[in-house]
């Protein structure tokens, strides 16, 4: 930013509109809020008087105080999540008391909801951008490490895969669609005003499926969940918003008698017998390795005889899976005074993998305090801290993993050699390792311990004009541990006698923030919230690695006792942020929404050249049901229009230092320290730029009943970073700079309905959500508009006109009828089939996709139903290239295979069998993909409210018991474990929808117990 | 005035902290006008330059097996497909391992290249050492262009793009175009004859870890070799055997790390368990300690006779009962911590025992094939009772037996046009020379001419 541009800014971010002085006064007023229906205080209610600054919020039993407001006839409204906001008039004298109750009904939950926006909330009602909520309830108790995880189909546009069912694995999240190649497309977290870090920090490769640092937060702490979807609620975090913003609100205290209150749940873990691959078995697997051995003029019964009764018959599936528990359990104090509110949690989740040899465990503690200190100033902090365990297996994308070996093993070895008693190995004709074996030695942690926090500080200066300070952090320190038994037969380490590595990774953010609010009263009419500030942010990460080998013994060992260090490592890397931004809200006539924001961020990892950028939006809505013409629909129907536009950017790139041009060390040789360029650098890097336009409407029908949420949108991503490929012979062939760009357009539509909502709380309530997106991701300008192909195999490409990540093979057109050979699509004519012959066959990029969610109640029961689905998506299934082969690997091979073609004449889909791979078996083609769509039933949960005059003999209040079965049933076509897969990992953003031996997904079954004291 | 510069103070104070807030810089990283200006950074840019051919798609690994795997001698046994395109001669220019190897190459030659533009502005070294560096830099680009020739060059056509200063933009280092072979084989001889005059200045290494007067003399009667320029590759190689090289007495020594210095060596690439290669790793079987992703052939077993102590050394069987179940055991560890030759003594022999045999001189290629048979507990080949195509058939198979796996049988073939009759290249016949990399050609404006049939 020049100096100019700065001065411009900081004048219109604090000089603001000069507000008029409140009238400071002695009246106060005072009452309870109760639930119309069940005349239930309702707790947490907010109460303020329109147009003043004066707010509070109801405690336990539904009270509320507001004092030292002006004598004057106010208005009052009081207003909470889930219901109408009811206003009332009140005429306020001096050093007087008035008392107002308010009984609030249950309505319009989408136009009443208090949202998050960034530096502030605001209600359902005043939003005008693209904003998706997600409440505690949808996410407590959810056997999923992260909420990441726990927001899959609950929000419209959000689009979560699990990858791998890996306790405590990455997850991808992609809002709106792919809106980079190079840089992150996971969306920003923020945690009670904090950005979250959420890299992966961990040292160890243990194959395709990373871990995150979003899994340090416990679920159960969550508040709510508000996604900033499109880029004018979003640019108000700037250069990191253009994935969309995940805002997290923690549980705060309420003034109120102390409340002590569990929740526990238990389960167990299985992997149903239905979604395992369906690979041969001993006899099958010798009968179709004869036949490829035979095909090619080997031997008769090269493999053995099939019908041996001593052959073995191994299935490596079952051998490791069993049956996992996973528990949780979380205890919160909760209460505090007018001055002081507290919430305090602990929480402990542990959940064992259902693969021998994987674990997860949680232990966190949180403690948030409200502090009022004076009439003027107070303080809150929100404190986390945890300690995360993963006990990882090595898989996905690895041949030394322990499901692949599962998949991989021949059938006719068993797991345990009946003459040595010990785990067989290549030596008894595995082809690779036995994944028992690796299971049972080898062992991969990583321990995380984390710090997240804020300390706030708000002044009220003056009525309408507050100061808000704001300290926060972020740190975390995992330290990986990893040990190579030399007891797994035919392993390297059984070689080496060993290896062991060991790693430590502390990453820091700190970050101090200062903003302004102001809220001038101009006129009844016109309400203004002015926002603004600057931000300062300091990111730090350093590491060691040291990987060693040959050990006195086969127990696990660190590696200081190594005999040799084979890896070592140690380094440090940061970026710092400076950021400036402001927000104005202006309503006028209660019916006139514009929101306007600018935000302008720092960022070390760019060139001086290009060091800020600028990040303008603007929004409008109509609340059209408020105009005089609209009367009669007012009647049936609340109805806001919306329209936004904005710009958002990406920094998210892995090189902190991409602009420079640099000379690296550990180029070494004999004993010399060597340094060489390590790159060419770019001076005019920059910000990944994201235009995004967004259209819609809410509306809410029959009071409430009917809720509709929709939105269109198109995201147009320009300057993308791209590592692009440059002359080998200059000496190195990247130089990352800014070369692409990508579209994402779609519509979201979100449906709410009530059919029953009783008054009473034993009378039948049901309710029932819909929610679904559909997007359209395009690559529309490369460098040079070159495609290049990536993942596994090459089989995905990035090309202009086609989705990122598209499919590019060649076309499988059947099995010739005289020669059992494989027929492709020779598209270019030229007699043979090669890489000129490939075509378009599929994106893994889905049509549409959503969440569908029923919940009633009736006298204690509670029941909900969660259906999530994916449609419209490929799938590589790359196990084809080992287990669809026609038999030139030694793997285990899927049964469909058992149908090849065997003599002239017979009409097949599977090629013959071929030792040699003649037939033409084994090329990546449309063969290896299968269509992804599915449908899941990811949640049944029955509960039952323990009944009041029972409960109490305990004291117990709030008392339930539940039943839940998630992941239970999943309707697709696919063949493997889950098509909710991609074995590359959270951080791939161009190799998507490959299956390449992925953890499996468990059902869980669990009971769960949850009250209050 | 003053009133208002007072109050801004802050404000400056605040644009100032920004600025410093926003200046972030690498620590174990270095700006590139400062890494070469001292003798410690002209020292570690010269080991830069060995560990570029350390590199895992250079000798340590990728262009050390396809110059075998392209052959009939290797084959391919493992899971990466790349490898099995170049095993069954069916490679694709977007082959990426073909294209790491390209990358690695050339990798090495602008590390070269700017220790050749650098090192001289460097005044606080001494001459000699300044004068060695520069001349170990020449060899080395000179070695790599030689082995980018080999595989990429048509014998008289066009060769591989020439770089020999470090580019000063992108768009300028894309302009490159292919020099034909003729000027690449000018070029590698300009280098060689600079590097030893450089070093004739120096003190000489004390051993055959890096660039010496001995490697460059052997470099070049290769090259001359290669060129079929028998009498100076003969003259050379005489004169690189009059510097005072011996076999080491028992050719096993050549490959364990125990083993790593003998006399033999005159240029060889040094690991360890840190800096590692992969030729152990790749060639053993499982239960060796290896990932067997390559494998000799069962031609490369029966073409050994069985007292040949160097096939009782290369070729293994984990069932020695099963011939299915062959790997090379060359390397005996999967560690990688074995040195590996780039040249030595018994190459120089077969280069001149080649030379002399191709002049007809069958005589004396008998006496200078002897050493290396005697050695391998075999008697004397007799070439000298033979006619000439015979004499030199029998040094190519003596070449095959003493340098299985040195990345010498591809290029060999090539040279001599025997690929296609000991390699199926039916309707394929362009696959004798490897692809310009697709991206390579992507990049390059206008585009590098690709080779013939790609």
């Amino acid at each position: 930013m020049n100096r100019m541009h700065r001065w411009a800014f900081l004048a219109l971010s604090l000089a603001g509109v000069a507000p008029p002085l409140f009238a400071q006064g002695t009246a106060s007023v005072t009452g309870r809020v109760v639930d119309s229906a069940s005349a239930q205080p309702v707790a947490g209610a907010r109460v303020s008087a329109v147009g003043t600054p004066f707010v509070t919020t109801t405690d336990r039993d539904g009270r509320y105080l507001l004092r030292g407001l002006a004598p004057a006839t106010v208005t009052l409204r009081a207003q909470r999540i889930g219901f109408a906001p009811v206003d009332r008039v009140v005429t306020l004298i001096d050093g007087g008391v008035v008392t107002q109750d308010f009984a609030l009904a249950a309505a319009a939950t989408l136009l009443s909801d208090i949202v998050v926006t960034g530096y502030g909330t605001t209600t359902r009602e005043n939003i005008t951008g693209a904003v998706a909520s997600v409440g505690a309830s949808q996410i407590a108790n959810s056997p999923i490490a992260g909420v990441d995880g726990a927001m899959q189909g609950r929000a419209a546009g959000v689009q979560v895969t699990q990858n791998a069912g890996n306790p405590g694995a990455g997850i991808t999240v992609r809002i709106r669609g792919s809106a980079s190649i190079n840089a992150s497309n996971q969306p920003l977290y923020v945690v009670d005003g904090i950005p979250l870090l959420r890299d992966e920090f961990s040292q160890l490769g243990v194959g395709g499926q990373d871990i995150t640092a979003v899994t340090g937060i416990n679920p159960d702490e969550i508040e709510s969940i508000d996604i900033l979807k499109d880029a004018s609620s979003a640019a108000i975090y700037g250069s990191r918003a253009s994935n969309g913003v995940v805002m997290i609100t923690t549980k705060r205290g309420k003034a109120g008698t102390g409340k002590v209150a569990f929740s526990t749940y238990a389960g167990s873990q299985n992997v149903p017998r239905n979604s395992r691959w369906d690979l041969m078995t001993g006899p099958e697997y010798v009968t179709y390795m004869n036949e490829a051995a035979e095909n090619d003029g080997y031997g008769p019964l090269y493999f053995g005889d099939p019908a041996d009764p001593t052959l073995p018959n191994t299935d490596w599936q079952a051998a490791v899976f069993r049956p996992a528990p996973i528990q949780n359990l979380n205890l919160t104090a909760s209460g505090g005074s007018d001055r002081i509110q507290y919430f305090v949690s602990g929480s402990q989740f542990k959940q064992v993998g259902v693969v021998f040899g994987s674990a997860y465990s949680r232990q966190s503690v949180r403690v948030n305090a409200d502090v009022t200190a004076t009439a003027r100033l107070s303080f809150r902090t929100s404190l986390n801290f945890s300690r995360e365990d993963h006990d990882r297996i090595e898989n996905d994308d690895t041949i030394a993993g322990v499901v692949t070996n599962a998949i991989a093993s021949s059938p006719i070895v068993p797991v345990i050699n009946t003459v040595t008693g010990l785990y067989t190995g290549t030596a008894d004709g595995l082809a690779y390792v036995n994944p028992r074996a690796i299971a049972a030695f080898s062992s991969a942690e990583s321990r995380s311990l984390r710090s997240i926090g804020a300390v706030e500080a708000a002044y009220q200066l003056r009525d309408g004009v507050t100061l808000n300070g704001r300290f926060g952090l972020d740190v975390l320190n995992l330290r990986d541990k990893r040990w190579y038994s030399p007891r797994v037969p035919g392993s390297y380490a059984e070689d080496v006698g060993g290896e062991a590595q060991m790693g430590n990774n502390t990453a820091s953010r700190y970050v101090i923030e200062g903003f302004a609010n102001v809220r001038p009263m101009l006129d009844p009419t016109l309400k203004l919230d002015i926002t603004g500030g600057a931000s300062a942010e300091w990111n730090n990460n350093d590491w060691n690695l040291l990987d060693g080998i040959g050990f006195p013994n086969d127990r696990p060992q660190y590696p200081g006792n190594a005999a040799t260090v084979v890896a070592y490592d140690g380094d440090w890397s940061g970026y710092n942020m400076v950021s400036f931004f402001s927000r104005a809200n202006v309503v006028l006539r209660d019916k006139y929404l514009f929101t306007t924001s600018l935000r302008a961020d720092g960022s070390s990892r760019f060139g001086t050249r290009h060091h800020y950028g600028w990040f303008p939006a603007a929004s409008v809505g109509w609340l059209l049901t408020k105009e005089p013409f609209a009367a009669g629909l007012a009647r049936r129907a609340d109805l806001k229009l919306r329209a936004s536009f904005g710009v958002t950017g990406n920094h998210d790139i892995n090189d902190n230092f991409a602009s420079l041009p640099r000379f690296r060390g550990k180029a070494n040789y004999v004993d010399a320290a060597g340094q060489a360029k390590s790159s060419f650098g770019n001076p005019d890097l920059r910000w990944e730029g994201t235009h995004e336009v967004n259209a819609g409407f809410d509306l809410a029908l029959f009071g409430g009943r009917v809720g509709v949420i929709a939105d269109w949108y198109r995201k147009e991503t320009q300057n993308l970073l791209q590592e692009r490929p440059i002359t080998s012979t200059s000496g190195s062939p990247f130089v990352l700079q800014n070369v692409g760009n990508m579209e994402n357009r779609g519509y979201e539509l979100t449906l709410d309905v009530k059919p029953f909502t009783s008054a009473s709380t034993e009378g039948l309530r049901w309710s029932t959500n819909l929610n679904i997106a559909w997007n359209r991701n395009r690559v529309t300008h490369l460098f040079d508009n070159q495609p290049y192909s990536v993942g596994a195999y090459s089989a995905s490409r990035v090309v202009v006109g086609q989705p990122l990540a598209v499919f590019y093979v060649v076309r499988f057109l059947g099995v010739d009828p005289a020669t059992g050979d494989a027929i492709y699509d020779d598209i270019n004519g030229d007699s043979t089939i090669n890489d000129a012959d490939r075509v378009y066959i599929g994106s893994p990029q889905p049509n549409f996709w959503g969440g569908f969610t029923n919940e009633v109640s009736w006298r204690g029961f509670d029941l909900r139903g969660f259906l999530q689905f994916t449609q419209g998506f490929k799938i590589f299934n790359a196990i084809n290239v080992f287990a669809n082969d026609g038999g030139y690997y030694y793997d285990n091979k899927f049964r469909k295979a058992l149908r090849r073609w065997q003599q002239p004449g017979d009409i097949t889909d599977e090629p013959r069998a071929s030792f040699d791979g003649l037939s033409g078996a084994d090329r990546i083609s449309s063969r290896y993909f299968e269509d992804g769509s599915y449908v899941r039933l990811q949640e049944v949960t029955l509960g039952y409210r323990i009944p009041p005059r029972i409960a109490s003999v305990i004291r117990l209040t709030d008392g339930r018991l539940y039943v839940s079965g998630r992941n239970l049933y999943t309707w697709t076509k696919y063949s493997g474990y889950s098509p909710d897969v991609n074995s590359d990992g959270s951080d791939s953003n161009t190799a998507l929808g490959t299956e390449f031996y992925a953890y499996p997904a468990a059902r869980t079954i669990m009971f769960g117990i949850s009250g209050a004291f | 005035m003053t009133k208002h510069l007072f109050r801004s103070l802050p404000l400056l104070a605040l644009v100032a902290g920004c600025n410093a807030i926003l200046d972030v810089k690498p620590i174990n990283e270095f700006d590139e006008n400062q890494a070469i200006t001292t003798p410690g950074g002209a020292r570690s840019a010269r080991a830069g330059l060995y560990d570029a051919l350390q590199h895992g798609s250079y000798y340590g690994g990728d262009f050390l097996f396809f110059t075998d795997l392209s052959a009939e001698d290797v084959q391919h046994t493992g899971t990466f497909t790349t490898y099995r395109q170049v095993d069954q001669n069916d490679i694709t220019s977007d082959n990426s391992s073909i294209e790491d190897v390209w990358d690695a190459l050339y990798r090495a030659i602008g590390r070269a290249n700017i220790v050749i533009a650098r090192v001289p502005g460097v005044s606080q070294l001494p001459s000699d050492e300044r004068d060695q560096i520069l001349g170990e830099a020449h060899f080395i680009r000179a070695l790599t262009y030689h082995n980018l020739v080999k595989l990429w060059g048509e014998p008289a056509g066009m060769g591989v793009p020439l770089v020999l200063v470090p580019p000063v933009d992108i768009p300028s280092a894309s302009r490159v175009t292919r020099a034909s072979t003729s000027e690449v084989y000018t070029q590698i001889l300009l280098d060689l004859q600079q590097a030893e005059s450089l070093m004739s200045a120096a003190a000489q290494p004390n051993d055959s870890r890096s660039g010496s007067i001995g490697g460059v003399r052997a470099i070049r009667a290769r090259v001359l070799l290669y060129q079929g320029n028998y009498a100076a590759a003969e003259t050379e190689a005489e004169a690189v055997v009059a510097m005072g090289y011996s076999l080491a007495s028992n050719y096993v020594d050549l490959f364990t790390p125990e083993g790593d210095a003998t006399t033999e060596d005159i240029f060889r690439l040094t690991f360890d368990a840190v800096d590692f290669q992969y030729a152990g790793y790749f060639y053993l079987a499982n239960d060796a300690g290896g990932r067997r992703e390559v494998t000799p052939s069962e031609s490369l077993a029966v073409a050994y006779s069985p007292a040949d102590l160097r096939g009782q050394r290369n070729i293994s069987y984990t069932d020695s009962s099963d011939a299915a179940t062959i790997y090379g055991s060359k390397w005996i560890t999967g560690i990688g911590a074995e040195d590996l030759h780039v040249i030595r003594f018994a190459e120089v022999l077969l280069i001149e025992a080649e030379a002399e045999a191709r002049q007809s001189k069958l005589t004396e290629a008998e006496a200078t094939l002897t050493p290396v048979r005697t050695r391998a507990g075999l008697p004397a080949a007799g070439v000298d009772t033979m006619t000439q195509p015979n004499a030199i058939n029998t040094i190519l198979n003596e070449r095959r037996l003493e340098l299985a796996y040195e990345g010498d049988r591809w290029p060999d073939l090539v040279r001599t046009g025997l690929a296609a009759t000991r390699v199926n290249l039916t309707g394929k016949a362009y696959q004798v020379l490897y692809p310009i990399p697709l991206n390579e050609r992507d990049v390059t404006d206008p585009p590098l001419p690709q080779n013939p049939g790609y």
